[in-house]
C-alpha cells in the first residue's frame, strides 16, 4: 500500500490540483491574523481555515454582544440568544456563569475554529488582549492580517508598524455594509509575484506597481482620487471609509440614531470635499444599514474574492487586486481599483 | 432593491437580530417574504454547503435539498458543513441538520395580542431528500410546482438539464450556478422572463480519442492512461469483451481493418508535427504486414489474449471459463498463498511480455510505425524479470509518496504485486473482490493503471511519466475545486435569490404577470484575472434564449444519418436518450406511435420495432423527410425532429485546409444534428454503449468521465462577455490591448459547471484546447 503521509493529501487533493503542492505548503505554514470578527472576516477565515490556513483571532469585543448580529457560521443565533437571556440559569453564580459563557469573541470561537479543520489543530490561536495594548512589534509576525471595523487611526498604526518592521505581509481592511462592500488591500512593499501565464507556466518576479501602502492610502484625501474609468471617487470606497470614522466615533456603546448619523454625515461630506457624493447618497436609509450593516451573501462573495487575494499573497502566485477592492452586491459586480495617492 | 427598504427600525415587528442587517437592506416585506418562501436546492456539495449557510444565515426557514451522494474525505477542503467523523453519510442529512442550527430562532414575541400564525412562525425546516434527481416518482413537476424558485449546486450536465426542464414545465425560476478551479459562473433562467436555458447553448461534447491512437500509435501521457484504464477492465473486468483491448480471432480481423481506417483518421487528428510520421499508412500495406505479424502471438493471432485469459481464471475473475487453467477460487483446489504468488507471478511475466514486448514486436512488424519518428522499443526481457520479485513494488518501499515517478523495473514489479494481491483476496474471500469497475479512489486499481500507462509510455518514449497523483488526475477526470469558488457563487446565487423573490412580491402586490428577472437578475462570471476595467466578478444580462433550443423553444431538431442503417434501438440510445436527453421517450410518426415507454407501458408492445431499420418503421417509416415527433411526459417536453438520410460521412479536417477523408466511426456515432454534431453535452449517460469508456477527459472543452457521472468544464476557447454593463454603458468586451483584457485572458473565462470530480486545471484545458490533436473520432 502507498502509505499516506497524514490526510494531508486526501483532504487537500482538490486544490492541490489547483495551486500545487508548492503552494499548499506555503499555506499550510502562515498564520493570519483575524482583527475584530465580522461576517466577511469569519468567511475568509472559514475559507482560508478549510484551505488549511492557520488562524490567530484577535477580537476582545463582549460575547455574544458584540456579534449578535453577524450572519455567520460559527456562532448559532440560537445559542448567542441563550446567552444573552439574563434570566437563563436562575440562582447560578456570576462566578459559574462567566465561565460558561466565554467573555470575548475571540474566546468564543476558538474551539469552533478548530473544529473546521483538525489538520491545523494546535497551531489555530487567539489573542485576548485588546488591539491597543499590543505592542508595535506585535503584527509583523503574521503572514497576513486581516481587519474589520477598524478605525482609521487604527489600521494606519498597524500599516506604520508593518512598515517599520520591513516585512511585505498583507494586510486587509474590509467591511461590508448593506448591499456594498469594500476592502484596502495594503501587500506589502516587498511583495513580489509570479503572473499565472497558463499550464504550469508563471511570469518572472514581479512587483507591485504602483505600490501604496494602508497608510498612505487611508491619508489620501478622497476628493481627488479617480481612476481611468472612474470620474469620480467610486461611492462604495467613500461609504466604507464614512462608515470607519462613524463607527470609531461611537464606537463606545451610544445608541445610534438615524439624526445623530445624518448630521455626522452631512459634516463629514463636507470636510472631505465630498458633498457632491453626499447628494446621491440616501443618508436616512444608511442609517440604517450603517447600524446594521451585514447581509450574510454579500459577506459570503466578498470573503471569497478577499480569500483568494490573501491565497495570492501567501503564495505568490497571481496578480494581487491592487489595492481597493469594490463589491456591488445589487448587480454581483466586484472589481478592483487603484486608489493612486 | 432598495425601493421600501426602511429608514427606522421604529414600528416594525420584532426581528432576530441577525436579521437586522437583511432587514435594514431589503426591507421589511421582502424579509417576510424570505421567512415564507419555500426554497429547493439540488445539490449540497460544495456550492450547496455554501448556498445552505448563507440562506439560513439570511432567514430561509422552509428549504428542502435533494442530492444522491455521500460524504468523501476528499470533500473536507471546502464542504463546510461536513466533518470527517461524517464521511460516508449523506450529504444532504448532514448538510440540513448543519445548515438548520445556523437558522435565527422566531423573534421573541411581541407583549401581547400575539400575531397571527403565519408559516414564518412556524418551525423552521431543512428537508433532505437523499436520492437521484432523475427519480421520477419523487421529483416530478408537481413536486417543483411546491417551492418559489430552485437553486441547482450540481456537479454534472445529465442532472442539470433535468433540473433545467423540470424548471421550465413548472414555470419555477432556476438559479444555477457551477466553478470549476478559480472560475464560476452564475445565472438565472425564468421561462417567463425570456431568459436562455440551460440547454440553449451547446454544450461541449466529451474528449474521446481513436481507438487505433489508443491501441496502436499513443503519443501523450492520457493516451497511456485510457489505455491502462482498458488493460485493467481487460485483466479484472466483467465482461472481459468489454475491454477495448479485447481481441478474439473474429474481431481481430474485422479490428484491423477498423484499424487501418483509424490510423489515417486519427492522423488527421494528430498534431501537426506528428503529419509527417503516419499520414501514409494504406489499408493494402497494413493488411499484408498484419498477416506476417499475426503468427508471432501466442495462442491464435491475439499477441496476449491467450495469456490474458489464463491470469483472468488465476485470478479467479472468469472462475471456470478457461480448462487450462489450474486454480480457481473453490476452497478444495485452491493453492497455498505462497503458491498462488508464484503462480500470479509467473502469469504476470507473460502477460507484460505479451503486452510490452510480442505486440509491441508485432505492431512494429506490420509496419504501424514505418514512418514514425519514433518507433516503440518493447521491454527488454529483464525488465520483464522484475515481476519475480525481484525488484521491491515501489509502493512498498518506506517513505514512498503519490508524487513519486517510478522506473520501469518498478512499473514491472508494481503490477506483479497488484496482481498478486488481487489474487490473494480473491482467495480470502475478500467481498470487495473481484473489482468490477475501476474507481480512482481504490488504491489498487491506481497502482495498476499509473504502472500500466507509464510502461506504455517508456515503450513508445512519451513523456512525462506521471505519477501516481499525475495518473490519478487524468484517470479520474478530477476537476480541482476551492472553498473561496464556492462561496463566491453560492453567495451570488443568494443575491439573486432576493431580486427573484422581490419580483415575485411586486406581482403579487401589484398584479401582472412577472417574467421580469432579466430586469435585476444577471448573468456573473468569476474569473481569474481582472478584466481589463478590473473586474473579478462580471455581471452581464441575462442572455436571451437560443431560437433553436429545442428544449425552451420547442425548435425543430434536425437529424442527419443513415436510415438504411440505423434502427429504432440505435436512434433512442443514442440520439433520443443521449443527445437529447429525454428520459420516457414516445415516439410518432405521423399518428403512429412507434415507441413509448414508461411505468404503465408493457414494454413488449413495441419491442418488434427497436431492431426494425428506421426506414422500415410503421407509419411509412422515419426515411428521408419524414418528421418524427418525440414527446416526453416526464419532461413536459416535445420535439420535432426532421430526418434527413445521409449515408456518405467523411471527416473535414479544417485544421488541414478542408480536406476531407473517409470517415472511421461506427454506425452510431455517424450522425448530425441542428448541422452541428451534437446538441449538448451528455455526461453521466449509463448506457454502457461501448466505447464511452475510452473516452478521458483532456480537451479544452470539457472534462468528464461520461460513465462516473462527473462533470465538465467548459471553457469557450473564444468566449466574450455579452452585454457587459460594467459602467451599463460600457460595451461587450473585445478588447486585447491590454494584459488583463488580452486574447489569452478572454480564453480563461469560463462557464464553468461545478465538478467536484471532473477534470484537470481549467488553465490545463484552455491550454490543451487549442491543440488541435484530440478527435471526436470513435471505434
Amino acid at each position: 500500500m502507498v502509505q499516506r503521509a497524514d490526510s494531508h493529501d486526501d483532504v487537500y487533493d482538490r486544490q492541490i490540483r489547483l495551486w500545487g503542492a508548492d503552494a499548499q505548503k506555503r499555506m499550510s505554514s502562515a498564520r493570519v491574523l483575524y482583527i475584530n470578527l465580522t461576517g466577511v472576516t469569519c468567511e475568509i477565515m472559514k475559507n482560508l481555515v478549510l484551505a488549511g490556513v492557520a488562524a490567530v483571532v484577535c477580537d476582545d469585543r463582549p460575547y455574544p454582544e458584540a456579534v449578535r448580529e453577524m450572519p455567520c457560521s460559527f456562532f448559532h443565533a440560537e445559542e448567542m440568544e441563550k446567552a444573552m437571556l439574563p434570566e437563563s440559569n436562575e440562582g447560578e453564580p456570576e462566578a459559574k456563569k462567566a465561565k460558561r459563557i466565554p467573555a470575548t469573541v475571540a474566546s468564543a470561537i476558538q474551539s469552533k475554529v478548530e473544529e473546521l479543520n483538525p489538520l491545523l489543530s494546535g497551531r489555530n490561536s487567539i489573542e485576548e488582549r485588546a488591539l491597543t495594548s499590543l505592542p508595535d512589534d506585535y503584527f509583523s509576525q503574521f503572514d497576513a492580517i486581516v481587519a474589520s471595523r477598524l478605525t482609521v487611526l487604527e489600521a494606519k498604526h498597524i500599516s506604520l508598524s508593518l512598515q517599520q518592521a520591513e516585512v511585505g505581509k498583507l494586510f486587509i481592511v474590509t467591511d461590508t455594509f448593506g448591499f456594498d462592500g469594500c476592502a484596502h488591500l495594503d501587500f506589502g512593499s516587498r511583495h513580489t509575484y509570479r503572473r499565472e501565464l497558463g499550464k504550469d507556466k508563471l511570469s518572472d518576479l514581479l512587483k507591485i506597481e504602483p505600490y501604496i501602502s494602508m497608510a498612505d492610502m487611508l491619508d489620501a484625501p478622497l476628493a481627488g482620487v479617480k481612476g481611468r474609468w472612474d470620474k469620480e471617487v467610486p461611492r462604495t470606497l467613500v461609504l466604507q471609509r464614512l462608515l470607519m470614522d462613524y463607527w470609531g466615533r461611537s464606537k463606545n456603546g451610544q445608541d445610534n440614531e438615524t439624526q445623530r448619523f445624518v448630521e455626522f454625515s452631512k459634516e463629514w461630506l463636507s470636510l472631505n470635499n465630498l458633498s457632491t457624493v453626499g447628494e446621491s447618497l440616501d443618508l436616512n436609509q444608511l442609517a440604517v444599514i450603517a447600524d446594521h450593516p451585514e447581509v450574510s451573501p454579500v459577506s459570503a462573495v466578498l470573503g471569497g474574492i478577499l480569500g483568494n487575494e490573501v491565497i495570492k499573497a501567501l503564495t505568490g502566485k497571481g496578480e494581487p487586486a491592487n489595492n481597493i477592492m469594490l463589491f456591488n452586491g445589487f448587480d454581483g459586480g466586484c472589481r478592483s481599483f487603484l486608489l493612486n495617492a | 432593491m432598495t425601493d421600501d427598504a426602511i429608514t427606522s427600525n421604529d414600528d416594525l415587528p420584532p426581528c432576530p437580530p441577525i436579521l437586522l442587517g437583511i432587514r435594514a437592506a431589503l426591507g421589511q416585506s421582502l424579509l417576510e417574504e424570505i421567512l415564507s418562501s419555500k426554497i429547493l436546492l439540488i445539490g449540497s456539495g460544495g456550492i450547496g454547503c455554501e448556498l445552505l449557510k448563507n440562506l439560513a444565515l439570511s432567514g430561509f426557514r422552509h428549504v428542502e435539498v435533494v442530492d444522491l451522494d455521500t460524504i468523501d474525505v476528499s470533500n473536507l477542503n471546502r464542504q463546510f458543513l461536513f466533518r470527517s467523523v461524517h464521511v460516508g453519510m449523506p450529504k444532504c442529512v448532514v448538510a440540513s441538520e448543519a445548515a438548520l442550527r445556523m437558522v435565527p430562532p422566531p423573534p421573541p414575541p411581541p407583549s401581547p395580542p400575539p400575531t397571527p400564525t403565519t408559516r414564518s412562525s412556524q418551525a423552521a425546516a431543512y428537508l433532505p431528500h437523499h436520492g437521484n434527481v432523475f427519480d421520477n416518482s419523487r421529483f416530478n413537476v408537481p413536486f417543483f410546482q411546491k417551492f418559489a424558485l430552485v437553486l441547482n449546486a450540481l456537479d454534472n450536465v445529465a442532472a442539470r438539464r433535468r433540473v433545467n426542464r423540470l424548471c421550465l414545465a413548472s414555470d419555477v425560476p432556476l438559479i444555477e450556478a457551477g466553478t470549476a478551479g478559480y472560475l464560476g459562473q452564475v445565472t438565472v433562467i425564468d421561462r417567463r422572463s425570456g431568459t436562455e436555458c440551460y440547454e440553449c447553448q451547446p454544450k461541449p461534447t466529451q474528449k474521446v480519442y481513436p481507438i487505433c491512437t489508443i491501441r496502436s500509435t499513443p503519443s501523450q501521457p492520457v493516451h497511456c492512461v485510457v489505455w491502462a484504464k482498458e488493460l485493467y477492465r481487460l485483466c479484472f473486468g466483467p465482461k472481459v469483451e468489454d475491454s477495448m483491448l479485447y481481441e478474439d480471432e473474429e474481431g481481430l480481423r474485422e479490428r484491423r481493418e477498423g484499424d487501418d481506417d483509424g490510423d489515417g483518421d486519427g492522423d488527421g487528428d494528430e498534431k501537426k508535427d506528428d503529419d509527417g510520421r503516419r499520414t501514409t499508412t494504406t489499408g493494402d500495406e497494413g493488411s499484408a504486414d498484419v498477416a506476417a505479424g499475426g503468427a508471432k502471438g501466442g495462442g491464435g493471432s491475439s499477441a496476449y489474449m491467450g495469456a490474458m485469459t489464463d491470469l483472468r481464471s488465476l485470478l479467479g475473475v472468469d472462475p471456470a471459463s478457461s480448462p487450462g487453467s489450474s486454480s480457481s477460487s473453490s476452497s478444495s483446489t485452491s493453492p497455498t498463498p505462497y503458491d498462488v504468488a508464484s503462480a500470479v507471478r509467473s502469469k504476470a511475466r507473460e502477460v507484460i511480455s505479451a503486452l510490452f514486448v510480442t505486440e509491441i514486436e508485432k505492431q512494429i512488424g506490420m509496419g504501424t510505425y514505418r514512418t514514425a519518428d519514433r518507433a516503440p522499443e518493447p521491454l527488454s526481457s529483464s525488465d520483464v524479470d522484475s515481476c519475480r520479485d525481484v525488484v521491491p513494488s515501489p509502493t512498498m518501499r518506506d517513505g514512498c509518496a503519490p508524487t513519486d515517478v517510478w522506473s520501469v523495473r518498478e512499473c514491472v514489479a508494481e503490477i506483479a504485486s497488484c496482481l498478486v494481491e488481487v489474487a490473494e483476496n480473491a482467495i480470502a474471500q475478500d467481498p470487495t473482490f473481484p473489482l468490477p469497475e475501476f474507481d480512482k479512489d481504490d488504491d489498487v486499481a491506481m497502482r495498476f493503471v499509473t504502472a500500466a500507462s507509464n510502461l506504455r509510455s517508456y515503450v513508445f518514449g512519451i513523456e512525462p511519466i506521471q505519477s501516481m497523483y499525475d495518473a490519478k488526475g487524468m484517470a479520474g477526470n478530477i476537476i480541482p475545486a476551492i472553498a473561496t469558488t464556492n462561496a463566491i457563487v453560492a453567495g451570488l446565487q443568494v443575491l439573486q435569490v432576493f431580486h427573484v423573490l422581490r419580483a415575485q412580491l411586486d406581482v403579487k402586490k401589484n398584479g401582472g404577470e412577472g417574467g421580469k428577472l432579466k430586469e435585476c437578475c444577471r448573468y456573473i462570471y468569476c474569473l481569474r484575472d481582472k478584466t481589463r476595467k478590473g473586474y473579478l466578478l462580471q455581471p452581464t444580462t441575462l442572455p436571451d434564449p437560443n431560437p433553436e433550443c429545442f428544449v425552451c423553444r420547442n425548435a425543430i431538431v434536425s437529424l442527419a444519418l443513415n436510415t438504411n442503417e440505423w434502427t429504432l434501438d440505435m436512434l433512442l440510445k443514442r440520439v433520443v436518450k443521449k443527445e437529447l436527453g429525454f428520459a420516457e421517450p414516445t415516439v410518432m410518426i405521423g399518428e403512429d406511435i412507434v415507441y413509448e415507454e414508461g411505468e404503465d407501458i408493457d414494454p413488449s408492445e413495441y419491442a418488434a420495432n427497436l431492431a426494425k431499420k428506421m426506414v422500415d418503421l410503421p407509419g411509412g417509416g422515419a426515411g428521408h423527410g419524414s418528421v418524427l415527433r418525440i414527446e416526453d411526459f416526464t419532461q413536459d417536453l416535445e420535439v420535432e425532429v426532421s430526418v434527413s438520410h445521409r449515408d456518405c460521412w467523411v471527416d473535414v479536417d479544417e485544421e488541414k485546409g478542408g480536406e476531407a477523408k473517409d470517415d472511421g466511426r461506427a454506425e452510431m456515432e455517424k450522425f448530425e444534428i441542428g448541422g452541428k454534431k451534437l446538441v449538448a453535452a451528455t455526461a453521466a449517460s449509463s448506457d454502457s454503449m461501448k466505447g464511452d469508456s475510452v473516452s478521458a477527459e483532456s480537451d479544452g472543452f470539457r472534462a468528464a468521465s461520461a460513465n462516473e457521472g462527473e462533470d465538465v468544464l467548459l471553457v469557450e476557447e473564444n468566449y466574450v462577455p455579452r452585454g457587459v454593463n460594467e459602467d451599463s454603458k460600457m460595451p461587450a468586451q473585445t478588447s486585447s490591448e491590454h494584459g488583463n483584457g488580452s486574447k489569452e485572458q478572454l480564453k480563461k473565462r469560463a462557464f464553468a459547471d461545478q465538478a467536484e470530480n471532473g477534470a484537470k486545471k481549467a488553465k490545463f484545458n484552455v491550454e490543451d484546447a487549442k491543440k488541435p490533436d484530440l478527435s471526436e473520432v470513435m471505434s
